[in-house]
């Protein structure tokens, strides 16, 4: 097991298939780009006789930075995973280790698997057939332990009693040890057969010396009784109580929401509290020049917290107005602020405006950087519209959106082709709150999925222009009064009673 | 990105014809598949190492038999992509 580098590989070439040094060179070099290239665009790379790189999601998990030692989020990414084939995994591991059971004393469910330590099988305790066994009226249980008799000589009367019918061919098998036995066992021996059963009587334990008696104790008698009360159903008294328990729990959930919608609403408060009051105090107290340096750079973030969380507070104020892209708002606020910038006076106000700016930088600046940026896009294996929401929007029900953009390369929004250059378009709300355009566009977008859906036969035709209704009506009006879209009674009855949400 | 496309690739940009590149690619993953055969790591600048490692021996659990077992220990095919890889892949620093 040693390491080889790539002049190894391009030697064993040059030897083996007797090609030129610097063509094998450039081969090698142009095969790796390529794959790069590949994984790059499509996320699958397909190597016969070698083996497949795939690209995986990784979900974006806490971690620990090894050098400051400092929690850190590692963001979701792609991982570059390899699989061989079978003729290259069979040359690593030649022969494939069978799977050994382990016996089922050593306890046979998860935790104890991982818990127990591995040992190895205990030699199963042979079972006890003495004659005595043979004499109850059960027969298939030939294994359970004999009464607390005094060995029997055999000829009793039960036995002789029983006629052959009652005797299974196993006990049959049985020999006549004992010579004075009387009955049918003499009659019964049939061939003789390997087993416990044909132990001579010497060999087999007496009774006194079985390893398992029944225990007639106290202890054991209250255990079971116990253990059946847990199953019996259960009385009226303990239904009730039962029933509390529940009312008592979803109470419990109740008042644990309204709690954490108050304190949410609370916080909402706070936040803009806070950046008023370093206002009103910025305009009484003049600056020192290093405290300007300082909360430059915090009071826009702190101005664009506050005007995050304005719009955020209050969602059902009518949406005529079309709010311009938060984007342009901050930058000029900010602008304004650091011209006549003095520092807030108190440390709780630093810290808060701190907070702010933090959860500013990941959330707000993040989310924005997405919504404002045009992307154009290659699709990759496995991806889909909805996905490409979800990642770009953080709401994969925008997917129309997309869609719309790209109507004229995509041909079946259902299934892209990878590789496919296609273009994100920006988002200029949120996808809580959508502006006048957005939702103009995704109404476009699902009124475009009708069409093909109607082309193609797909039976969800119709509900895509009710979602299309429901983002903007007038792009739904518009196609009707141009005569685009012919709908059967029923579905201009739903069609009517399908409302425009206000979003 | 099938074998079929990396090859009209390759033959594309060396100015080959096709089946000189899938000879080509061949010999390489031949190459490859060689070293590791004698259980040797591939280095790969820029783009990743080949490692053959030991998978120690295991307890498992089959639960059509609801019982324990234990896949004894074997030897695996092991991947790590380069750092640049990685970036390409993710178009971004992973940071």
């Amino acid at each position: 097991m040693s390491k080889v580098y790539g002049q190894t590989l391009l030697d064993d070439m040059v030897h083996s298939q007797g090609l030129p040094l610097p063509l094998v060179k450039r081969a090698a070099n142009e095969i790796l780009d390529l794959i790069r290239e590949g994984l790059a665009r499509d996320g699958v790379v397909n190597i016969s006789h070698f083996g497949t790189f795939r690209l995986k999601a990784v979900a974006e998990r806490q971690g620990i930075n090894p050098q400051t030692r400092q929690p850190m989020t590692i963001p979701a990414h792609q991982r570059v995973f390899f699989s061989p084939c079978k003729a290259l995994r069979e040359l690593i591991q030649p022969e494939h280790p069978a799977v050994v059971p382990i016996p089922a004393e050593q306890g046979s469910s998860r935790t104890a698997a991982r818990s127990a330590p591995i040992a190895p099988a205990a030699p199963i305790a042979s079972k006890q057939i003495t004659p005595e066994t043979i004499t109850s009226d059960e027969p298939a249980v030939a294994n359970e332990p004999p009464p607390a008799e005094p060995p029997v000589d055999g000829g009793t009367t039960s036995f002789t009693e029983l006629s052959e019918t009652q005797i299974t061919s196993v006990h049959t098998a049985t020999q006549p040890v004992e010579e004075t036995r009387q009955g049918k066992t003499e009659a019964a021996v049939s061939a003789p057969v390997e087993s416990d059963f044909e132990k001579p009587h010497e060999q087999l334990p007496s009774v006194e010396e079985a390893p398992f008696t029944i225990k007639d104790d106290e202890a054991t008698l209250t255990g079971t009784m116990e253990l059946e009360s847990e199953f019996r159903p259960k009385t009226e008294t303990e239904q009730k109580s039962s029933r509390k328990g529940y009312y008592l729990g979803g109470a419990a959930l109740l008042v644990l929401a309204v709690v954490m919608a108050s304190l949410l609403l609370r916080e909402g408060d706070e936040q803009v509290e806070v950046p008023a009051q370093t206002t009103a105090e910025s305009i009484e107290a003049p600056a020192a020049p290093a405290a300007v340096a300082t909360t430059a750079p915090t009071t826009p973030k702190v101005e664009t917290s506050a005007q995050q969380v304005e719009p955020e507070q209050a969602p059902a104020e009518p949406m005529a107005a079309t709010p311009t892209p938060p984007a342009e708002q901050p930058p000029a606020a900010a602008a304004e602020e650091a011209m006549s910038a003095p520092s807030p006076a108190t440390a709780e106000e630093t810290v808060a405006a701190e907070l702010a700016s933090v959860k500013a930088k990941t959330v707000t600046a993040q989310v924005q950087a997405f919504f404002f940026s045009e992307q154009p896009y290659t699709m990759k294996n496995g991806e889909s519209l909805w996905r490409l929401a979800r990642r770009f929007y953080q709401a994969p029900l925008l997917w129309p959106h997309i869609y719309q953009a790209n109507a004229a390369i995509i041909i079946n929004p259902d299934n892209l082709l990878t590789g496919q250059q296609i273009v994100i378009p920006t988002l200029q709300g949120k996808p809580d709150q959508l502006t006048r355009t957005d939702r103009r566009n995704i109404a476009e977008g699902y009124y475009l999925t009708y069409l093909h859906y109607k082309k193609v036969g797909h039976k969800d035709a119709f509900f895509a222009l009710l979602e299309a209704k429901r983002y903007d009506n007038k792009v739904v009006e518009e196609h009707r009064s141009l005569g685009h879209i012919r709908l059967s009674k029923v579905e201009e009855i739903l069609l009517g009673q399908q409302e425009t949400m206000p979003f | 990105m099938t074998t079929a496309e990396l090859v009209k690739a390759l033959a594309k940009r060396m100015d080959i014809n096709q089946r000189q590149a899938r000879l080509l690619l061949d010999a390489y993953v031949q190459a490859i598949t060689r070293q590791l055969a004698e259980k040797n790591s591939v280095i790969l600048r820029n783009f990743g190492s080949f490692s053959v490692k030991d998978v120690p021996e295991k307890r498992s659990y089959v639960p059509v038999k609801k019982s324990l077992c234990l896949i004894p220990a074997h030897q695996k095919l092991h991947f790590k992509a380069a750092k640049s890889l990685k970036d390409e892949v993710n178009q971004s620093p992973v940071s």
